[in-house]
């Protein structure tokens, strides 16, 4: 099974039973491609004693997220790699390190169009970042999972505005042009969840602003730590954005940067989040087995990582599918995230 | 003595002694002795372990042992004051402490976990309740305070000696505020432990004998998540391999029972687990396999000692083990960071000769697998009962 080919396909003109048996091929085709290609992880399974002909995708092998913050992991030269990605790395000094080559990144930005278009459609739309400019950022090969996220969803609109200025302030005379000039019509509000909490939810006056919000497709994602912290949750947050702006479209994304591009869109129905073709999730127990009922550890599986061996990743995140009905049930199986997996106290004279 | 504000007494107050007493006072082992009852009666003492070994541990009789233990050939007194900065995740360990330095004729500032952990509450509030009117209420302060160095570098000049429990990071801190030419440090850190087990004992033990080994073993590892600096993470099985692999099966599937119907084990240790063995597996050569019973009990079996670090160490169930024919193939790994090494199947005598025959720079304590968490009045490698004295010599 050709990865090319496979996100090429019609995804919707075929059954989802056919998308899940050449799904289950290219990930296991993936575990030998990066058992082959990756010293670390060929290691890994064969200590393990893994058998590489199995084709159960709950049996697939999986890496623990943390290691990419650790170690190295790479299955493509060095000469082939062209953009590294760094994790924001809230939780500890260690940043995770994503190596991509250019089919890699090619193929990230085909998936997450893909999945976009049937929230945005196909027309590049004018697009409000909540962000600092990043005219400052001069290594644009090395980026923090925030700009790398940025970079990646800009590629879907024009007119680009940030609307924060270098002091991370309101730039109201920048707001008010691109209000002007697109808020009639359908334009797009993209940001990190805590940053759209703290500009647009909270610090933004509406006596400064002469337009209103009303056509607004508002996209974002990450930093949700920063927002249990302040006991604000998603309800919370979907509320804020309508009574206050009138934002009545609203896609919370979830996602791992070792997985940039096969990100999972909330349903606005139900407000769970769905797999695509180009992903899957698998709730754990603590003994590691998978349970279709019930909080647990999120594994995620993606079609993306071919430079370096992310195909298969065990979260620091708990999650529970939910099973009750809605009409996004027919893409894909829809969970919730619950947040952190939760260090308890440590007892014990170590502090290591 | 002039005493910062934002520090808080949970006992004593300002006004300490720094006078040095005679070593096993009268009063301060009817202290102890009162202590060890009212705790022994305490309503919550069922509650914690912890602090019934410890009342265990203070009785009468304990102490008295401790006593006689002691050489009365010199003149001994205490050094005079001494500054505990005790650990910050073992709530009961101040106290050890603090009986070192009151046994050894001292009067003692200790400063507790800025954790509120209840068994530091009740500990205290008994403490003030029996010192209300006692002769030694000037030789104990036990304090509470966070970022505060002036506190921390004035009672640094003024002790005689100074105890400080804690990680690398820590001692290093304390160590930057100076004390008086004659003042001492005593330093605990973090420390590697292991554990020795006799193959051929185990597979001839009885299946009592064994729940009750592997109980042993469970406290002294998963009761403190396998993060005492006395719980083992380097399994050693001595004997042939062919004995090994029976006794090794037998020893883990015992406490596999043990810890299913005992431990509660969390996501994040899980996770965490996985991934110090997969790294484990990526930085090093020499292993043999991997086992997982459960993701309650992981093995990492090593095939050679050879360069095994004593930085290689588990949480929540995660060991490493190795078949050796003798002791002896460990010894140039033993280095000044191993602490306590726990022992089934063999003898005193046993150790006495590896110890005769070998120069090892580590291993402080010998202990039965089980008594681990035993405090002694020597640990980490110090006789604390004379290392806190002063001897005056009368020629």
């Amino acid at each position: 099974m050709n990865i090319d080919k496979y996100l090429q396909m019609d995804t919707r003109s075929i059954s989802r039973n056919k998308i899940q048996k050449k799904f289950i091929k290219i990930i296991s085709s993936l575990t030998n491609f990066h058992f082959k290609n990756c010293f670390s992880y060929r290691k890994i399974l064969k200590i393990k004693k893994y058998n590489l002909k199995n084709n159960d995708l709950e049996k697939q092998p999986f890496l623990p997220a943390t290691l990419f913050k650790e170690i190295i992991l790479k299955s493509e030269n060095d000469k082939k790699i062209i953009k590294t990605l760094n994790s924001s790395g809230t939780s500890g000094v260690n940043t995770s390190k994503i190596f991509l080559d250019e089919n890699n990144a090619k193929n990230q930005k085909i998936v997450l169009s893909k999945i976009l278009r049937h929230v945005i459609g196909k027309e590049r739309l004018p697009m409000l970042i909540i962000a600092q400019d990043p005219i400052n950022i001069i290594n644009r090969n090395s980026l923090s999972a925030k700009y790398a996220a940025i970079f990646g969803f800009s590629i879907f609109g024009k007119n680009h505005v940030y609307l924060l200025n270098e002091k991370d302030e309101i730039n109201y005379l920048k707001l008010n042009n691109f209000l002007n000039k697109y808020s009639k019509k359908k334009f797009l509000v993209f940001g990190f969840t805590s940053n759209i909490y703290e500009y647009l939810l909270k610090k933004l006056s509406l006596n400064k602003i002469k337009k209103n919000f009303k056509q607004a497709i508002l996209i974002h994602g990450g930093g949700w730590k920063k927002m249990l912290d302040k006991k604000i949750t998603n309800i919370k947050f979907r509320n804020r954005a309508l009574i206050k702006l009138k934002i009545s479209i609203i896609y919370n994304y979830y996602g791992l940067v070792e997985q940039t591009g096969s990100i999972f869109l909330e349903c606005p129905k139900c407000n769970c989040f769905v797999t695509t073709p180009y992903s899957d999730i698998i709730i754990r127990d603590k003994f590691f087995h998978s349970i279709n009922y019930g909080r647990g550890i999120i594994q995620l599986i993606s079609v993306l990582p071919t430079s370096y061996p992310g195909h298969s990743i065990l979260t620091q995140d708990e999650g529970e599918i939910i099973n009750n009905h809605c009409d996004c049930k027919k893409f894909g199986k829809r969970f919730v995230v619950h947040g952190r997996v939760h260090q308890s106290e440590i007892r014990g004279c170590s502090d290591i | 003595m002039i005493l910062k504000k934002k520090v808080i007494f949970l006992v004593g107050n300002k006004s300490i002694s720094n006078e040095p007493l005679k070593p096993f006072g009268n009063d301060e082992c009817n202290f102890l002795d009162e202590f060890s009852k009212k705790l022994a009666k305490h309503k919550l003492i069922s509650d914690y372990p912890d602090l019934k070994a410890l009342s265990f541990w203070c009785r009468k009789k304990n102490i008295q042992q401790l006593k006689n233990n002691t050489n009365q050939d010199k003149f001994r007194v205490g050094l005079g004051l001494l500054f505990h900065i005790t650990p910050s995740n073992v709530p009961t360990n101040f106290f050890y402490s603090l009986v070192f330095g009151l046994l050894s004729g001292n009067s003692n500032i200790v400063k507790v976990p800025s954790k509120n952990f209840k068994q530091i509450e009740i500990i205290c509030s008994l403490m003030r309740n029996i010192l209300k009117n006692n002769k030694i209420k000037n030789r104990i302060s036990i304090v509470r305070y966070e970022n505060n160095p002036e506190f921390t570098k004035k009672i640094s000049s003024l002790c005689d000696g100074r105890l400080i429990w804690g990680g690398s990071d820590t001692i290093k801190k304390i160590k930057e505020f100076e004390t008086s030419d004659r003042s001492i440090d005593l330093t605990f850190t973090d420390r590697f432990s292991f554990s020795t087990l006799n193959s051929k004992k185990i597979i001839t033990a009885s299946d009592k004998n064994i729940t009750l080994l592997t109980n042993n073993f469970y406290n002294d590892t998963y009761l403190y998540d396998q993060n005492a600096c006395t719980s083992p993470h380097l399994i050693i099985w001595l004997g042939n391999k062919k004995d090994a692999k029976i006794a090794k099966e037998k020893f883990w599937k015992s406490l596999l029972k043990l810890v299913k119907s005992r431990y509660k084990i969390s996501n994040f240790a899980v996770t965490d687990k996985l991934h110090h063995i997969d790294k484990f597996i990526i930085k090093n050569e020499h292993i043999k396999k991997i086992k997982n019973y459960n993701n309650l009990i992981n093995i990492i079996e090593l095939n050679k000692i050879k360069n095994f670090s004593h930085l290689s160490r588990g949480r929540w169930g995660l060991f490493f083990e190795i078949d050796l024919k003798s002791l002896n193939l460990l010894s140039p790994n033993i280095n000044k960071y191993y602490q306590t090494l726990s022992y089934y199947g063999l003898d005193k005598k046993f150790f006495e000769e590896y110890l005769n025959n070998n120069n090892i720079r580590g291993v402080d304590r010998i202990v039965p697998i089980g008594r681990t968490m035993d405090m002694s009045f020597y640990w980490d490698g110090y006789d604390l009962k004379n290392i806190l004295t002063r001897v005056i010599e009368i020629v």
